[in-house]
């Protein structure tokens, strides 16, 4: 592949691909700017190897198992999870609705924000990506029971956090 | 009981709204990308935690097994770190840990052999593509033997009461594959039914039992019994909707199956290999995200089934093994506290574990202990964040939780149901299991 065609390539795959990445990032983060470096790096690990994929899916695959794993291993080493929570609690409260559609929004979001990283993960994966069980034990590495485990716990969080509304 | 798919899919479409617009490919990550080479921006390299689930059955075969006679080592817990593709090691007489073992990628499952001297820990690999491997680990000196590549995404191991063979569940090959211990070498493996999840074998060894549980939508609905003597699959015995989790009875007559989706229990004859009417323990609920989990008494006489997800909350639901009828759910209080897993019966019978977190979110998890003579909740016990397995020492007086959101696991003495400091292991830890107490040689 030339350096010209090889530069298209790229420029194509990130508009195709980096849009849906970034949302992914955001989701996991919270951050607009980690998740636009999250996205950028992610991006890098990926086309190094894989710029020559005639697969589309597969790039896209790889490419959000990558920005998951780089997600994850970020919040972990920076403990910034409680910060996410923080901002996006603080954000819905500003909102300040009393229409009932919008206290259980409110109260969805409070979830999400209160769920660990790896929870969150699960989460945005099941019902933001429309993964299947295997598929996400598949991008995050983990057993199935533990996605299964975790989409648990986070049921059970939502629930708690919706009889704290009513 | 709220639309919960629909709530979370409105939520993050509404929080997907607030995401920036894309940024221009930076200059340097285009000279990055010719280069060819990585510089780490933001982070190393990036292992997940699991919390795994249906792990536990090959520790729980294990407690059953009694230690042979002779001088009487301190058994050893063994907790696998599923971040940090560590081992490690904890004295149980004196509550430490030891320096961990390394080990493959995502450590899962582990048993250990009825005499003690290796623990087997299944790693799970990092993607559906990988291969998973197996590190036996030499108890006596805490080192790895080299692993032994098994099947894709292995995550649940058995030992033959003998000793003498691991089978090694490969969920996304959807096989079996013998391990001979006194070699540690793998047999070819036996195909089985989709997302193989669970083993458990007769206590006479002669059959495992292979829980095909695959994933939504399409859940398998069979368990495939294996013939030990010759390493062969027989035909798949028919159950409820997606299969979970498995425990046989003491005296190898019955094993019981949880069906997720049905909310049911099926016993299976294992002289026959043929099913007995299904026992309800819980609504039906295709697709839920909650499970069942089982755990038989020593005695045989009662299985628990702790049942996740129901719109009443989660319950534990004793059955009857002589009837096969299902008793009054157990509760503490109006309901039981949110998200209970796997149960762990203490090994004189008298007290069953499980995991709960009546304050939910981000606080600790606490651990319940039921009175199996009354069916009755006592007063939850603080464990860490994430607990995800309890395994209890042989001689009953300790059980260890592990916490994998804390990196810490909970020694708890089982006669005052009192905490002791949390022991710090690796990232992530879940699965654990504790040798027999070991005679001298």
């Amino acid at each position: 592949m030339s350096d010209s065609s090889a530069g298209d390539r790229l420029e194509v795959l990130y508009l195709r691909h980096g849009p849906e990445a970034l949302r992914l990032a955001y989701l996991l983060t919270g951050e607009k700017e980690l998740s636009e470096d999250l996205v950028q790096e992610a991006f890098v690990r990926v086309a190094r190897r894989l710029l020559s994929l005639r697969n589309d899916d597969s790039f896209r695959w790889y490419l959000r198992r990558t920005v998951v794993n780089l997600a994850n291993s970020h919040l972990r080493r920076r403990r910034v999870e409680r910060a996410y929570m923080k901002k996006l609690v603080s954000s819905a409260a500003a909102g300040g609705v009393t229409n009932p559609d919008m206290v259980t929004r409110q109260a969805v979001r409070s979830a999400i924000a209160q769920l660990s990283a790896r929870q969150r993960a699960v989460v945005v994966l099941r019902y933001y990506e429309g993964l299947t069980d295997q598929q996400i034990a598949s991008v995050l590495g983990w057993p199935v029971g533990s996605v299964k485990s975790s989409l648990h716990r986070a049921a059970a969080a939502l629930r708690g956090q919706l009889a704290g509304e009513e | 009981m709220a639309d919960f798919d629909k709530l979370w899919a409105e939520g993050l479409r509404d929080l997907a709204a607030e995401t920036p617009q894309l940024p221009q490919l930076s200059a340097r990550a285009r000279r990055r990308i010719r280069a060819g080479r990585a510089l780490t921006v933001v982070a190393g390299v990036a292992v997940l935690a699991g919390i795994c689930g249906g792990l536990v059955i090959g520790a729980q075969a294990l407690s059953r097994v009694q230690p042979p006679a002779g001088t009487v080592h301190s058994a050893t817990a063994y907790v696998l770190n599923t971040s940090s593709n560590t081992v490690t090691p904890i004295r149980t007489a004196t509550s430490t840990a030891l320096p961990p073992v390394k080990v493959g990628g995502t450590p899962c499952a582990i048993a250990v052999t009825p005499d003690g001297r290796t623990a087997y820990v299944a790693s799970h690999g990092l993607a559906a593509g990988n291969a998973g491997t197996v590190t036996p680990i030499r108890t006596a000196t805490n080192t790895a033997l080299p692993p032994i590549r098994v099947g894709r995404g292995p995550c649940a191991i058995a030992i033959t009461p003998d000793g003498r063979t691991a089978y090694v569940v490969n969920e996304f090959s959807g096989t079996v594959t013998p391990i001979r211990t006194a070699t540690n070498a793998a047999l070819p493996p036996i195909r089985v039914g989709r997302g193989p999840a669970a083993i458990a074998i007769t206590p006479d060894g002669r059959t495992a039992y292979v829980v095909n549980s695959a994933s939504t939508p399409s859940c398998a609905d069979t368990v495939t019994p294996i013939q030990t003597a010759t390493d062969t699959a027989l035909p798949p015995v028919k159950v409820g909707n997606c299969p979970g989790a498995i425990a046989i009875t003491p005296d190898g007559k019955t094993a019981y199956v949880t069906n997720n989706d049905s909310g049911t229990v099926t016993p299976i004859r294992t002289a026959t290999n043929t099913t007995l009417p299904p026992i309800k323990v819980a609504p039906g609920r295709p697709g839920a995200p909650g499970r069942l989990f089982i755990a038989i008494t020593p005695d045989g006489k009662t299985a628990y089934i702790v049942s996740q997800g129901t719109s009443q909350g989660d319950t534990v639901i004793p059955i009857q093994t002589a009837t096969n009828i299902a008793l009054r759910p157990i509760r503490e209080g109006p309901t039981f506290p949110h998200t209970l897993l796997p149960v762990t019966i203490a090994p004189d019978g008298k007290t069953a574990y499980v995991i709960t977190n009546p304050r939910g979110g981000n606080h600790p998890d606490t651990v319940t202990p039921i009175q199996t003579a009354t069916n009755t909740a006592l007063a939850p016990i603080t464990a860490g964040k994430g607990s995800c397995a309890i395994a209890i020492t042989p001689d009953g007086k300790t059980a260890y939780v592990t916490n994998s959101d804390s990196g810490t696991v909970t020694p708890i003495r089982t006669a005052t149901s009192t905490a002791l400091p949390p022991i710090r292991v690796g990232h992530a830890p879940c699965a654990i299991a504790i040798t027999p107490n070991r005679s001298a040689r």
